[in-house]
């Protein structure tokens, strides 16, 4: 099983420094940069199905050159579970990368983008499966800089830059607060280990709030919560598509990781029970502020960077209800809400980089990502529609899909929190049911619009019009995702063979009973889903129905023809655009979106008549930055100004620092 | 009010009785050309038959005389013809006009829109040759320069009787194994 572990590293690594060597040659690099990331795919699969295979932990002590920082690796099922999951999307990225970058080529380094990737994917492994805590903030810190630069990577793209620095310095104010939270528990432990963290019973719990208080802001800015978000629809564009559905997919995931590491590893079994509040009313807050402002976003990735945003909000809403059962005694629920959250993170991940691979399949067939311009393209490419469709499905939470799965099951844990008697922990939980419905439905109507808009009816411009199919391997790649979606949408019960052992390594009872063809989550309220039944009954009313539509009709001749509008002409200037649709959310949530609109009219000779151009200006306001990110960088800038005029530049006054310093240390030291 | 009354009794009942109009009108016609046109419509359809009427660049005069046949006198709906608001919904097109070029398009795209298959009737002179509007640049010269026509109805205007008895013929011209 070691073997296996160091294998991943090895090829990861061997294929990220082939890829550079060979940079001069790029097609070569290229091939290499596939070859050795599937290669090394594969051998994380298997490590991770060899972990909960074989039920054991590997334990690797590292060279330590001093012994207060050791660097060890612990993989625990826990850590095996994302391992799978960063290695089934890198599967698919690496895949669809190959032909996706074959474009960048003429303007860019492929060796280098091969390098940063191969190491970016191996420091997510090397996060999940670290056991110490010198280990985990190298990793992190490995993690944040890789990708930063590979959000940088296309640097002659304009926004690029600003992109990037927005980027690091989010992630590096996440890293302050994590080394915080770490510090703490060494600081309470004496330990840097792990493994030492589990027994936290003398601490005051002054500590232990202020530890999860750290940690929940340092994972939280990494996995991009509300009001931390704001760097997700910024970088995620940027960057190349296969990588943004690995930072989407995976990155942000692995700081739920950390979360989940936290909450119910090292803290587990001794929460405060206003953890399991802030973390419902965080996550409720991010499902419904992503979904609102990806619905007004038109740009096909920033609109799925903010439905990230989403449904990080709805995994927090499942661990947020765990962290609750946790604190007010009902062990046994605990694993419910552990268990929708932890499924939920494997099926976001699953249909998020599917819907990146599409946008990016898309951004090669017609050059543009932006909803307005598109359209036509079920015409132009099938089969990136269907795989697109099946994304946008399983997103939406619809059956047999797997997003249906885990949300059944995030609700399924709310409703159970309604056990507790705390008066204020109902009125969140109200509150959090039904902002959660509130953000399926709205889930819904925003990939309606994506599909509907970018998809059906006719192309709107010229780039949408040369659209073309992409290549075969592209295809592929996405097929796997797609159909990984649809599995666990029909068989749940495979991922439970991996949260099963999951929750188990935590130390928590998993009493939900779960069989080929039901999900009974509390078996003390026998609410259950049959997923492979209600399969079957779509797939019965949908035979049927084109059963009796064939026997009815199916003997006329057909013919196809336009669309009839009275005789006039219909071009894509008739249809239904994608501000239109979202113009009654605009209006309905006005108070959060405050929109400005400006039209211009270009009219003959003064004539209100005679218009010969209409532009229409839309803007909604950014509230977070104006009123949170805006006034903060104010703050610092002028202190930046004010500690300048300590800075003289003239060495007697420097000279005079120091002796004044040595002075204050010596009357505080006497 | 003695007035009124006086006028009320010296000028007495003015509607007529449906016998003086039948036997005025030539509406022996119309009986029989409806009948006929029920049997064919029976023959072909099984139930009715829908009209979509275009204008194509027509002056209304051809328009007056086809609602003339909806109205209560002539009242085609009673033999099953009923004309409907779009092509969709039709098995017969009945144009007007010498189709302008304006229209053209319209026109085609009208023809398109309506299912197979089905029947065009071209009414009135100027849907035959153009009329009076023949060899002007802004008109196309009749129906038949863009679609193929199975029924020309002459006239300017032809009156409803025309007109049905032009629909009719073109029903009877119809094979049943063509529909």
């Amino acid at each position: 099983m070691a073997e296996l572990f160091y294998a991943i590293f090895g090829l990861y690594l061997s294929g990220g420094i082939l890829s550079l060597i060979f940079s001069r040659r790029q097609n070569v690099a290229n091939a290499l940069t596939g070859i050795f990331a599937v290669a090394a795919s594969f051998a994380g699969i298997l490590f991770a199905l060899s972990v909960f295979a074989n039920h054991a932990t590997l334990d690797i002590p590292l060279i330590t050159l001093f012994d207060f920082l050791p660097l060890h690796i612990t993989v625990d099922t826990l850590g095996a579970f994302f391992i799978l999951l960063i290695s089934v999307i890198s599967l698919a990225a690496s895949v669809f990368a190959h032909d996706y970058v074959k474009p960048l080529m003429k303007e860019y380094n492929i060796g280098v983008l091969g390098f940063l990737y191969h190491t970016f994917v191996a420091s997510m492994i090397l996060v999940v499966s670290s056991g110490s805590a010198p280990l985990f903030l190298l990793a992190w810190e490995l993690m944040s800089i890789l990708s930063y630069f590979l959000v940088i990577y296309e640097y002659r793209r304009k926004d690029s830059l600003r992109a990037g620095l927005l980027y690091i310095v989010m992630t590096q104010i996440s890293t302050v607060f994590l080394s915080a939270a770490f510090f703490l528990l060494y600081q309470a432990t004496g330990s840097f280990q792990f493994a030492d963290y589990h027994v936290l019973d003398g601490i005051p719990s002054v500590i232990k709030n202020a530890i999860f208080l750290l940690m929940f802001v340092g994972c939280g800015i990494k996995a991009g919560v509300v009001p931390f978000h704001i760097w997700l629809p910024v970088a995620h564009p940027a960057a190349p598509s296969h990588v943004s559905a690995l930072m989407s997919g995976v990155m942000i995931k692995v700081a739920l990781y950390g979360m989940a590491r936290f909450m119910f590893d090292f803290l587990g079994g001794e929460g405060q029970s206003w953890w399991g509040v802030v973390v419902l009313a965080v996550g409720a807050l991010s499902a419904i502020l992503g979904v609102l402002y990806a619905l007004m976003e038109h740009d096909l990735k920033r609109l799925l960077a903010y439905h990230s945003v989403e449904n990080i909000g709805i995994i927090l809403i499942g661990f947020g209800s765990a962290l609750l059962f946790d604190s007010y005694g009902f062990h046994d629920l605990v694993a419910i809400g552990l268990v929708a959250g932890l499924f939920h993170v494997f099926n976001h991940g699953l249909f998020k980089s599917l819907l990146f691979l599409g946008v990016g399949a898309i951004q090669r067939a017609t050059g543009v990502i932006n909803i307005e311009e598109l359209g036509g393209l079920v015409k132009k490419m099938p089969a990136t529609a269907v795989l697109f469709l099946i994304g946008a499905m399983s997103i939406s939470a619809l059956p047999p899909f797997n997003g249906f799965i885990s949300e059944w099951l995030t609700f399924q844990s709310l409703f159970a929190n309604f056990a507790i008697s705390s008066l204020v922990v109902k009125m969140v939980l109200a509150l959090s049911v039904a902002l959660f419905a509130l953000t399926s439905a709205l889930a819904i109507s925003c990939f309606a619009k994506v599909f509907g808009i970018g998809f059906l009816a006719l192309p709107r411009s010229d780039h949408a019009r040369k659209a073309e199919e992409v290549s075969p391997l592209m295809l592929w790649a996405k097929s796997f995702l797609a159909i990984l979606c649809v599995l666990f949408g029909v068989f749940p019960f495979l991922m439970f063979w991996f949260l099963g052992p999951v929750v188990k390594d935590l130390g928590l009872s998993f009493g939900s009973q779960v069989t080929a063809f039901s999900i009974i989550p509390n078996p003390a309220t026998p609410t259950g889903l049959a997923p492979l039944a209600v399969a079957a009954l779509l797939a019965a009313v949908m035979l049927g129905i084109s059963f009796v539509l064939a026997l009815r009709f199916g003997r006329h001749r057909k013919r196809e023809s336009e669309t009839w509008a009275c005789g006039r002409l219909i071009d894509s200037r008739t249809e239904y655009t994608a501000t239109s649709f979202t113009m009654p959310f605009e209006l309905i949530f006005s108070s959060l979106y405050r929109p400005s609109k400006n039209i211009e009219r270009e009219t003959l000779g003064g004539s209100k008549y005679l218009v010969q151009q209409i532009s229409y200006q839309e803007k909604i306001e950014p509230l977070f930055e104006r009123y949170f990110y805006d006034p903060v960088k104010r703050l610092i800038l002028n202190c930046g100004m004010w500690a300048r005029n300590i800075q003289a530049g003239n060495i007697n006054l420097y000279l005079a620092y120091i002796f004044v310093t040595l002075l204050g240390l010596l009357l505080f030291f006497r | 009010m003695f007035d009124l009354y006086r006028k009320i009794f010296k000028i007495g009942t003015v509607t007529l009785s449906s016998e003086k109009i039948l036997g005025e009108a030539h509406d022996k016609d119309i009986e029989i050309i409806g009948g006929k046109l029920k049997n064919e419509i029976k023959r072909l359809f099984g139930r009715s038959l829908m009209i979509r009427q275009v204008s194509a660049g027509s002056c209304n005069a051809c328009e007056i005389e086809i609602n003339a046949l909806q109205n209560p006198f002539y009242d085609i709906e009673r033999f099953g013809v009923s004309i409907v608001a779009s092509p969709r919904h039709a098995d017969c097109l009945l144009i007007t006009g010498p189709i302008t070029r304006a229209l053209k398009d319209a026109v085609l795209r009208t023809y398109e829109a309506t299912p197979d298959p089905k029947i065009v009737i071209a009414a009135g002179d100027c849907a035959f040759d153009g009329g009076v509007y023949r060899g002007s640049y802004a008109v196309l010269d009749g129906v038949g320069s863009i679609l193929p026509v199975d029924m020309y109805i002459r006239g300017c205007p032809p009156t409803p009787a025309d007109l049905l008895g032009g629909i009719l013929t073109a029903l009877e011209r119809t094979p049943r194994k063509r529909l």
